[in-house]
């Protein structure tokens, strides 16, 4: 359920969409509404029967709430006022696309707006879904405008349809993929940004709040100008884990700065209990021999980190301003 | 997979992750590299030790049962 200002946004289940297909006044009573007097028609009806009704059959590949009929409605009036849908799981370049109509008596009040907007908004919190895209026809004119205000752009045109999108992350990004156990997959080091990291994988609020502990730890090393060389993140924190214990760090720094402030480093890390903080030492690159000891400094620590316990690989990343 | 055959499997890493940090310790060693530069590494080892003796506790105890 998603609430925005006006509205409850409701996923229909498959019972639901069993009764709506029957008729809207079918479900209405089940919800507790008021009637609104309307009918789901062609070619949204198709859709439902052949496409998404299947489908929530067999949730583990189709995620329900991607592939459902989402429908708002009015808290005030306890009416439907508007219905939209995303058309499935997002792609693999994290891209969902999303559907939406409303009815002409509930037209011209922002229901449509308000609808789209909140649905994006749930959509940003998702793990692994980057952009939002969808269609609309040249002539309706209203729709490009529910798409605008919820911040599209139109990026393409084919014969008399409009394609609009809004990219909440670019999508020159990495994407991240994972094994069967939920393990990060990379042979090497990944380099994603922070944004990137919080939006593939702060998806729930205990990931939300051991990433504030990064920031924390973040803001203070900038504070007392801690050199940072590299940071590496590993562990559970970036599996498909519901729930990590911590977030595996490890910070690179030079070895004079960590030779002479090793106990302040340990007391900035204690700040961030959420961490699991490895500093690590590498010397100023000032010959070639110099440049093979830290080589074999961040190779012993990426063996380290790059296996699991049974010896499987997993990948880490490396945090890129 | 058995217990066994999993904290054996566990004890094989572990081992072997200790030796790659010693192993290449050495070779920083060699090529001139301090022992204060070298602390996290023996820390690391010493961490990875001490999971080796619990491991090595545990296969004893479910070889007994």
């Amino acid at each position: 359920m998603i609430s925005t200002p006006r509205l409850t946004l409701l996923p229909l289940t498959q019972e639901q969409l069993n009764l709506l297909v029957h008729g809207v006044d079918q479900l209405e009573p089940t919800l507790g509404l008021r009637p609104s007097l309307r009918e789901e028609t062609e070619p949204l009806l198709g859709v439902l029967i052949y496409f998404t009704m299947p489908r929530l059959r067999d949730p583990i590949n189709y995620p329900p709430l991607f592939n459902t009929l989402w429908i708002a409605v009015d808290n005030h009036r306890r009416q439907i006022v508007a219905s939209a849908k995303f058309k499935g799981a997002p792609d693999e370049t994290g891209t969902i696309e999303i559907g939406y109509g409303t009815y002409p008596v509930f037209q011209r009040r922002g229901y449509m707006t308000e609808m789209v907007q909140g649905m994006i908004g749930w959509a940003k919190t998702q793990p692994g879904i980057r952009r939002v895209i969808a269609d609309t026809d040249t002539e309706n004119v209203a729709s490009q405008k529910v798409l605008e205000k919820c911040g599209f752009r139109m990026f393409d045109r084919v014969e008399e349809m409009l394609w609009y999108e809004l990219e909440f992350l670019p999508l020159s990004m990495p994407i991240f993929k994972f094994d069967e156990r939920g393990s990060l997959l990379s042979p090497s080091p990944i380099y994603a940004s922070a944004q990137t990291i919080v939006a593939t994988f702060a998806y729930n609020t205990h990931r939300q709040l051991l990433w504030r502990d990064y920031e924390k730890l973040s803001g203070l090393l900038s504070a007392h100008r801690v050199p940072i060389l590299f940071c590496w993140l590993d562990g559970s924190f970036l599996t498909k884990k519901e729930f990590p214990n911590d977030i595996d760090i490890a910070l690179f720094v030079p070895v004079a700065f960590f030779n002479s402030r090793r106990a302040f480093l340990e007391t900035i890390s204690q700040q961030a209990p959420s961490l699991d903080v490895k500093w690590i030492p590498l010397l100023e690159e000032t010959s070639e021999i110099k440049k093979a000891i830290n080589e074999l400094e961040k190779m012993k620590w990426f063996l380290l980190f790059s296996s699991d316990r049974e010896d499987k690989p997993k990948g880490l990343i490396e945090i890129t301003q | 997979m058995e217990v066994t055959n999993e904290l054996e499997i566990r004890m094989l890493v572990t081992n072997r992750k200790i030796r790659m940090f010693k192993n290449i310790m050495d070779e920083q060693r060699k090529l001139g590299a301090d022992e204060a530069m070298l602390q996290p590494s023996k820390e690391m080892c010493a961490i990875l030790q001490e999971e080796l003796q619990t491991l090595i506790a545990q296969l004893q105890t479910a070889e007994l049962a």
